[in-house]
């Protein structure tokens, strides 16, 4: 328990180490957090001119709609202060990764705590929040005890299941020794979540869900509120995202070390 | 028992190859094909404790290799390594904090921050007590003169400086093996010096265990006695330093100046290997001939506006090795 907390604190140190790196080029980090405020709202102001013009999409009106929006840049946001995992062939290209290595820590616990970017928590995650609030009360959900701790659920699970996708993507650079064909893809499929899965063609709903499932993330979990009508597949899958949320992690933590074996020479 | 303990290692890297064909990168894509390029050959050697070894060899040959299978960070292909007894990859975190590595290429401080804040983030991932942090840290700020510096972010240093820095964060867990991968590349002479005696104390006072990679043969001829060779992931010579000097290097190289151009000259003792403009190469064997006595003698025949000597490089040695076919003491 000891060595636990001790840990903790380690990995907070390093983590502080690189804002204090960062802090060296203040201007640059302050700019960073407030460009990506703009490209949120975009979003969402695209989203209302669409229902402006066509009116509900699929039966999801603009509030729903940010609601939605709002239950994946939590997640995303959080997710991506630890962006940089994504990217471990650059630490292999720049020995990074042998320098965690000899040293007796565990090698993704480093790997994350290198760098992180806590902008993206305060231009996104945090607004994130606000989006939630502001559609939850003008849709004027009667929140219960029980919706509240479903909302939280949620937001963990699909925090976990970002985090989760992420880190098998940079353990994936392990196999690939190129990340940048897997991450676009990732990133671009990740694109679909501004809109009601039901859109989309029974192939891309089968992709989001089972494949790279970001419809758990948020649209399931909105689908539970609002039920807009019937949800593909099976409208219990939105009690999963907790549960899906601990699996792609354990998932991923498998993938990761199986990818570092490979790169020490061990597996393959 | 030896310290350190390496048998029959082999390791084999699979590089990806680019496919010809219009159609190549798509290949490459979904079936790649991978060459294999063997980094070190079925090497083998051992070395006692509080022995400073040094392991030469061109770029490339398999010496930063052979570091990475020491310290865990590769697993070896074929044969087995041990360090005290254990096979380093299998208890990596255990090895890691019994050795110092240092890579001189790389830095593993903090950049962007100051000297002693990667000290104290080192403190927190060795799980240092305060009291040895302190005395460690004391002991090598005394010895690498690192004081003036703590407070400079590592930005800013010269090279010689993030060097010195780097070995002390290398040896802040107090280690008893260490493994320096090429500590004085890029450095002048003053800075080189300043590693060399440091390493030459590490070993002395502190009695560690010491592999010192370099492909500049000065750095071993001052410190180690014994000395590998290794060449395109092969040992080509394991024995001492003397041994080594009389094998490759029979002769040196003294290179004169003029002041005008005499034409074709001779040099007693000496021969003419090279003729370019106004600077002549004589070659002239070590054992017989004194630098001194042919400079003089020089100085003594021609207006002359420069000398030197060239001592042998690595990459000669390496060739001297090959064509006397000598393959050392014992390898």
């Amino acid at each position: 328990m000891a060595s636990a907390v001790r840990s903790a604190r380690l990995y907070g140190l390093l983590l502080l180490a690189d804002v204090r790196s960062r802090m060296q080029y203040r201007a640059n980090y302050i700019l960073l957090m407030i460009t990506i405020l703009p490209t949120q709202l975009l979003t969402l102001a695209f989203v209302w001119m669409l229902v402006q013009r066509f009116g509900r999409i699929n039966g999801w009106g603009f509030w729903e709609l940010a609601f939605l929006n709002g239950l994946i840049r939590v997640p995303q946001g959080i997710g991506y202060v630890f962006r940089s995992v994504m990217f471990v062939e650059n630490y292999i290209l720049a020995g990074t990764l042998d320098k965690f290595l000899l040293r007796p820590r565990d090698v993704l616990c480093q790997t994350i705590a290198e760098r992180c970017n806590f902008a993206s928590f305060f231009g996104e995650a945090v607004p994130g929040l606000a989006i939630l609030a502001a559609s939850a009360h003008q849709l004027r959900l009667a929140f219960g005890a029980l919706d509240v701790l479903y909302l939280a659920a949620a937001l963990a699970g699909g925090t976990m299941i970002y985090l989760g996708l992420m880190v098998a993507q940079g353990a994936a650079c392990f196999f690939t020794l190129r990340g940048s064909a897997l991450r676009t893809f990732m990133l671009t499929t990740q694109e679909y979540t501004s809109y009601p899965l039901t859109i989309y063609h029974p192939l891309l709903q089968l992709l989001l869900t089972f494949v790279l499932p970001f419809a758990f993330i948020n649209f399931y979990p909105a689908h539970h509120f609002f039920r807009p009508g019937p949800a593909p597949f099976a409208p219990w899958l939105a009690y999963l995202t907790p549960a899906l949320g601990a699996a792609v992690m354990y998932g991923a933590w498998r993938l990761w070390r199986a990818g570092l074996a490979r790169y020490q020479g061990a597996g393959s | 028992m030896a310290l350190i303990e390496f048998s029959g290692v082999t390791k084999v890297f699979y590089v990806p190859a680019p496919q010809p064909g219009r159609l190549g990168a798509l290949k490459a894509l979904l079936r790649p094909r991978c060459i294999p390029r063997v980094a070190v050959d079925n090497v083998t050697f051992s070395i006692e404790e509080g022995e400073l070894l040094g392991y030469i060899g061109p770029n490339g040959a398999g010496k930063s290799t052979t570091v990475k299978l020491l310290s865990g960070v590769l697993v070896p292909t074929r044969g087995e390594v041990r360090v005290a007894g254990m096979v380093p990859w299998k208890r990596r975190a255990h090895n890691s904090r019994r050795i110092g590595v240092v890579f001189g290429q790389r830095t593993q401080l903090w950049w962007d921050l100051p000297v002693r804040d990667s000290f104290e983030l080192l403190r927190h991932i060795y799980d240092l007590t305060p009291q040895q942090y302190r005395r460690n840290l004391g002991e090598l700020c005394e010895v690498l003169d690192l004081g003036p510096l703590l407070d400079t972010p590592v930005r800013l240093l010269s090279l010689g400086q993030r060097m010195r820095a780097d070995l002390a964060a290398a040896l802040l867990h107090g280690p008893s093996v260490l493994y320096l991968d090429e500590p004085t590349i890029g450095l002048d002479v003053v800075g080189r010096q300043r590693i060399r005696e440091f390493v030459a104390w590490l070993n002395r006072e502190r009695r560690a265990t010491v592999i010192l990679t370099t492909h500049d043969l000065r750095d071993v001829e001052r410190l180690c006695r014994r000395v590998l060779v290794i060449d395109r992931g092969r040992i080509v010579y394991d024995g001492t330093i003397g041994r080594l000097r009389e094998l490759y290097g029979p002769t040196r190289t003294l290179v004169v100046d003029l002041e005008e151009d005499v034409g074709d000259v001779e040099l007693p003792g000496a021969r003419l290997v090279r003729s370019e403009d106004r600077r002549r190469w004589f070659e002239f064997d070590r054992a017989s001939q004194s630098a001194s006595r042919l400079v003089a003698s020089v100085l003594q025949r021609w207006p002359v506006r420069d000398v030197a000597i060239e001592e042998p490089d690595i990459e000669s040695v390496v060739r001297a090795i090959y064509e006397r076919g000598a393959q050392g003491e014992g390898a």
